[in-house]
């Protein structure tokens, strides 16, 4: 889905593929969660110090968070929600440096709602049998079989579409406000100097990017706990 | 008279109009058309409102944690508004519907669809402002278990959301990728489906009502018996998915009309 004017510009082309922005702020983050990785488990100590405990407490809340909704023998999960968390958190929230959010693209929120999708059903399976599992859609009724298998096809697709709607939406009223704000200086003042960009857009960006962006990432990590443990009983 | 039927009329008198004018008043439709979902927002953040006053007037010391939980619920209700305007935007100015080569009739109908499809916001908006003010409630009981009745919230507020992403989806289609532009057929059988796709989607109001109830009194469940939260979620999910079935139908059918339309083989 093409989503002109307001979707993500081609940077450049690798042969005839293009590259889109996506995809290059997709490479900052990775960059980004490489460094501080290397630098957060550099020279460890018993007895940690100011940075160690930042860290250590990033991790003990991604712990904490993935057993009180996965149960306690699903604690190995951890590592997973502590990735989606992190990576979908910073995605949102790097339109504050004036990037493109990655999220802000359909074929990276599909991806990711796809992970979780290939989760449920693997760990389903394994969990409770192929026979087990597959009863699963014959309840409460049989007759009620089709509507269980597009029910369960429709999680991944809102849950794909939530966080692009969500992000997407903040990206096209920013550009609108830019755009507007731009052209109503000029027709104040007759000279291009965009004093009002300045300020006035920040309350916006600390909603849509800080705040939406948290709470959406946060919602995506939640819905994917509560969808994987729930196939696994 | 030349013709006593008023609907050819009214296509004649349509007719007589440039195509771009056509679509691009169908836009104006469209857009007041999505903005109808403002309703859900306003009298969902109004009830929650109402919950966070009562909270504190109740319990003045959990005047923080209250507020705290009505603005974060509150923010979670906007967003079907927030899509609405998005969509409402796109129609007036980014409308990609205008440079399309293709029939006129049917790129107005898509417009004024895809507005119409949003309508269905109002319902996520409802009751998700429902699972708001009751989640302020209990918070404003038992302030200690803010972290536990917060998670319910959203998790129940997110899945009340769905109906109002499918909206999304089906006008982000009618306007980004619609199959039935290219289409051949007789044009008023697809002008009618994409009209027909869009009112479908009205039925999202139902479910969003509906799960922002269950989320709300899950909500409220997990404030009484924090032990029994992952029960009480799970129970409320399962409604939820059950509730969640008129809406899948509407999408079901949305997504045939533009599809795999069976009526213009007939």
């Amino acid at each position: 889905m093409g989503v002109e004017g307001f979707g993500p510009r081609i940077v450049f082309h690798i042969g005839s593929i293009p590259v889109t922005e996506t995809v290059t702020v997709t490479w900052l983050i990775m960059l980004v969660v490489l460094i501080f990785s290397i630098l957060a488990t550099r020279n460890l100590k018993r007895e940690p110090k100011s940075f160690q405990l930042v860290v250590e407490q990033i991790v003990d809340v991604i712990n904490g968070m993935t057993k009180q909704n996965m149960g306690e023998r699903n604690s190995g999960w951890a590592p997973f929600v502590g990735t989606l968390l992190i990576f979908i958190g910073l995605s949102n929230v790097i339109g504050l440096f004036g990037f493109r959010p990655p999220t802000a693209d359909l074929n990276t929120t599909m991806s990711l709602s796809i992970t979780t999708f290939v989760l449920t059903q693997v760990f389903g399976v394994k969990s409770k049998g192929l026979g087990g599992y597959s009863k699963g859609f014959l309840e409460p009724i049989p007759f009620l079989l089709p509507l269980n298998i597009i029910g369960e096809l429709a999680n991944p697709i809102s849950l794909g579409f939530r966080l692009f709607g969500n992000i997407v939406a903040g990206v096209i009223i920013m550009t609108l406000l830019y755009g507007a704000l731009g052209s109503f200086t000029e027709s104040l003042l007759g000279l291009a100097v965009p004093f009002l960009q300045a300020g006035v857009p920040a309350v916006l960006h600390i909603y849509f990017d800080l705040f939406a962006g948290l709470l959406q990432s946060f919602i995506f990590t939640m819905l994917t706990m509560v969808f994987v443990s729930g196939a696994m009983e | 008279m030349d013709s006593t039927n008023f609907i050819m009329r009214f296509f004649e008198w349509l007719m007589t109009f440039e195509p771009k004018a056509l679509i691009l008043s169908a836009s104006a439709i469209g857009a007041g058309f999505a903005m109808i979902a403002g309703i859900g927002p306003g009298i969902g953040q109004g009830y929650a409102a109402g919950k966070g006053a009562e909270a504190v007037s109740r319990n003045q010391k959990t005047q923080r944690k209250s507020i705290f939980v009505m603005l974060l619920g509150a923010a979670v209700a906007e967003t079907s508004g927030i899509l609405a305007l998005v969509v409402a935007l796109i129609l007036i100015f980014g409308n990609p519907l205008v440079d399309i080569e293709g029939n006129t009739l049917v790129l107005m109908a898509s417009a004024i669809g895809a507005g119409i499809s949003m309508i269905a916001g109002m319902g996520p908006g409802i009751g998700q402002g429902y699972a708001a003010g009751k989640g302020t409630e209990a918070v404003g009981k038992r302030p200690i278990l803010q972290s536990q009745i917060v998670r319910t919230m959203l998790v129940g507020q997110a899945v009340a959301q769905t109906s109002g992403i499918f909206a999304l989806v089906i006008s982000l289609l009618m306007l980004f990728g619609n199959p039935l532009i290219g289409l051949e057929g007789t044009e008023i059988i697809l002008m009618a489906s994409a009209l027909g796709a869009g009112l479908a989607m009205i039925a999202g109001i139902g479910p969003g009502i509906g799960q922002g109830y269950a989320a709300g009194k899950g909500a409220e469940a997990v404030g009484k018996r924090p032990k029994f939260q992952a029960q009480i979620t799970r129970t409320m999910l399962l409604g939820q998915a059950v509730a969640q079935t008129t809406g899948i139908y509407a999408l079901v059918i949305a997504l045939v009309l533009l599809f795999a339309n069976p009526l213009l083989r007939l």
